[in-house]
């Protein structure tokens, strides 16, 4: 089920109702089954995977706590990992490792027939997936007790709003929530409301009214030169931005209005003076992820190489977070470029230091964002190209021939224009999020100008969103 | 090394931490974590463990490290480390 669906609009307000009414003790097997059909309704088959999961990662880490041999407690953990993402591996790069083995064997002229796989990626599976691994790992490491209500585990695997493209959550962070008895709340509700509706307005107004436009551009790159590439390549990162900070935002406010905290995926990540920082704001729960589960295990293991085991380590995160994305070769660049670039801040931390003190901070803060954007625009187009050709020829024909004209792009001037002021409405936004929390704000003001911005957002929504229940991008990850 | 004293392990721990982020001012107290050290990244988190390590003569266990939250919980495992 999209939250951009009617489906949504009826289902959400019923969840709630019912919710707030039953008893406690009741509510996680509410939950679980809402939680359960909000995404067998994607695909049958996929309530398989999910519940395979989680029985297994639940049995493993009893497992684990239960047993005091190391050996023992290591095969288990193992097990559950080679299991879990084995089968997030076999999903999302089964076809990729045949048509390449194929191709090998063709150029051997070696005769040869493979199966190849007609299910598409499981929408959400890499989001629980790395759920589980936290868990089971936090385990394994001690840092976590178990869960033995299975039905509480079940519920934090799959819990509705974070359940297809996160936030990534952590089970000592959720789990303990589901077992306080939540009360409604009037201001909490208008809190969650508010969030879900700026969610609406980031994805619905901006990233789905862009992404027209940069669907025509990457998808016909033989046509365009200058300014609409150009022109798209920003758009696309402010297309993935909105389309996923507007998911967040959703999921963030569905969980509040029911009593749930869950954590930050964004923080203005456009605000960010160097990459390591934009990270930091960038998909948090993933990054935060991938720096504990990944980064620092690699970095301790090899604490004495120095330097250098660093550079390994940042090394192995990326090309995981690269090929994370999916198998093609543009993925694994944009997990080369990022890693290049935490290299280059790590090994010139003094050079820029030392500048940064003798430059007038706001020269110095603004230029360090603005180049920070661009760097990010740059390894976008490698996310967004069809193929690592197209990515080429992108950025080779970029600043070729730059006319300032109108594009038939697919959107109207007006439209254009209309999203290119609600962007700058969207950084307005950021820069007062500097200082101010926008909703406790909002909620200080009286009625008559709470009211109004709650109106003027659904009548911009209403008006200026793009309705066709597009699917979230990061839906294919 | 034979055992230490908390209080001589601090003292070694303080010039360590100051070699390490080359910040003479710097003063190493139980509570002190990566966050209250602008200039604690994951490079020098990787030096500083390994300097510690390589001081004390001890070799911090995987796990160990994974669970400590500031410098108290690692004078805590220096200070099992020396006893061993």
């Amino acid at each position: 089920m999209l939250f951009n669906s009617i489906h949504f609009i009826f289902f959400f307000p019923i969840v709630i109702i019912i919710y707030f009414l039953i008893p406690h003790r009741y509510r996680w097997i509410f939950l679980l089954s809402a939680s359960y059909y909000f995404y067998l309704c994607f695909k049958l088959e996929y309530g398989f995977l999910i519940a395979g999961s989680t029985l297994s990662s639940y049995t493993t880490a009893i497992l684990i706590s239960n047993s005091k041999n190391e050996i023992r407690r290591k095969a288990y953990l193992f097990g559950n990992l080679i299991l879990n993402l084995g089968i997030l591996f076999f999903f999302k790069y089964f076809n990729f490792t045949i048509s390449s083995a194929s191709l090998i064997l063709d150029n051997f002229n070696i005769a040869h027939q493979f199966p190849t796989l007609k299910w598409i990626l499981p929408i959400g599976i890499s989001f629980y997936t790395f759920q589980v691994v936290s868990y089971t790992v936090d385990v394994y490491w001690e840092t976590l007790k178990p869960e033995k209500h299975l039905g509480i585990f079940a519920l934090y695997v799959s819990f509705f709003p974070q359940l297809v493209a996160g936030p990534i959550e952590r089970a000592s962070r959720l789990i303990p929530q589901f077992r306080i008895a939540q009360k409604y709340d009037y201001n909490r509700l208008k809190s969650g409301l508010l969030l879900m509706l700026w969610g609406f307005f980031q994805k619905l107004v901006i990233a789905d009214r862009l992404g027209i436009m940069v669907d025509e551009v990457f998808n016909n790159v033989e046509k365009y030169e200058g300014l609409p590439l150009i022109l798209a390549s920003f758009g696309f990162g402010f297309q993935m931005y909105c389309d996923f900070a507007g998911y967040t935002d959703i999921a963030i406010g569905a969980a509040l209005v029911m009593g749930f905290k869950l954590m930050k995926n964004f923080d203005r990540p456009f605000s960010a003076k160097n990459i390591s920082e934009f990270w930091r704001r960038w998909h948090i729960s993933l990054s935060s992820w991938a720096n504990d589960y990944i980064y620092r295990p690699i970095a301790i293991n090899r604490r004495s190489w120095g330097h250098w085991g660093v550079v390994y380590s940042i090394s192995a995160t990326f090309l995981f977070l690269g090929i994370w994305h999916g198998a093609k070769m543009a993925f694994i660049l944009f997990g080369a470029f990022m890693g290049l670039a935490f290299y280059f801040e790590i090994l010139t931390k003094n050079i820029r230091k030392k500048l940064s003190k003798k430059i007038p901070d706001v020269i110095y803060n603004n230029l360090s964002v603005v180049l920070t954007f661009c760097f990010f625009i740059f390894t976008s187009i490698f996310f967004r190209g069809n193929t690592t050709l197209d990515v080429f020829r992108i950025i080779g024909k970029m600043f070729t021939n730059i006319e300032l004209k109108w594009y038939e792009l697919g959107v109207s001037k007006f439209e254009l224009f209309s999203v290119f002021i609600f962007i700058i409405v969207l950084e307005g936004v950021h820069y007062f999020q500097r200082k101010h929390k926008l909703r406790e704000w909002l909620a200080s003001k009286p009625f008559f100008i709470r009211w109004s911005v709650y109106i003027v957002l659904v009548f911009i929504i209403l008006n200026f969103g793009e309705f066709g229940e597009k699917q979230f991008i990061y839906f294919d990850f | 090394m034979q055992n230490m004293d908390r209080s001589r392990i601090i003292e070694k721990l303080n010039s360590i931490f100051r070699e390490v982020f080359k910040n003479e001012n710097l003063v190493v107290t139980e509570n002190l974590c990566a966050d209250d050290i602008e200039d604690w990244d994951s490079l020098l988190d990787t030096v500083l463990l390994d300097k510690v390590e390589s001081d004390f003569e001890i070799k911090f266990k995987f796990k160990e490290i994974i669970n400590m939250e500031n410098v108290g919980d690692m004078i805590d495992r220096i200070v099992e480390h020396l006893s061993k």
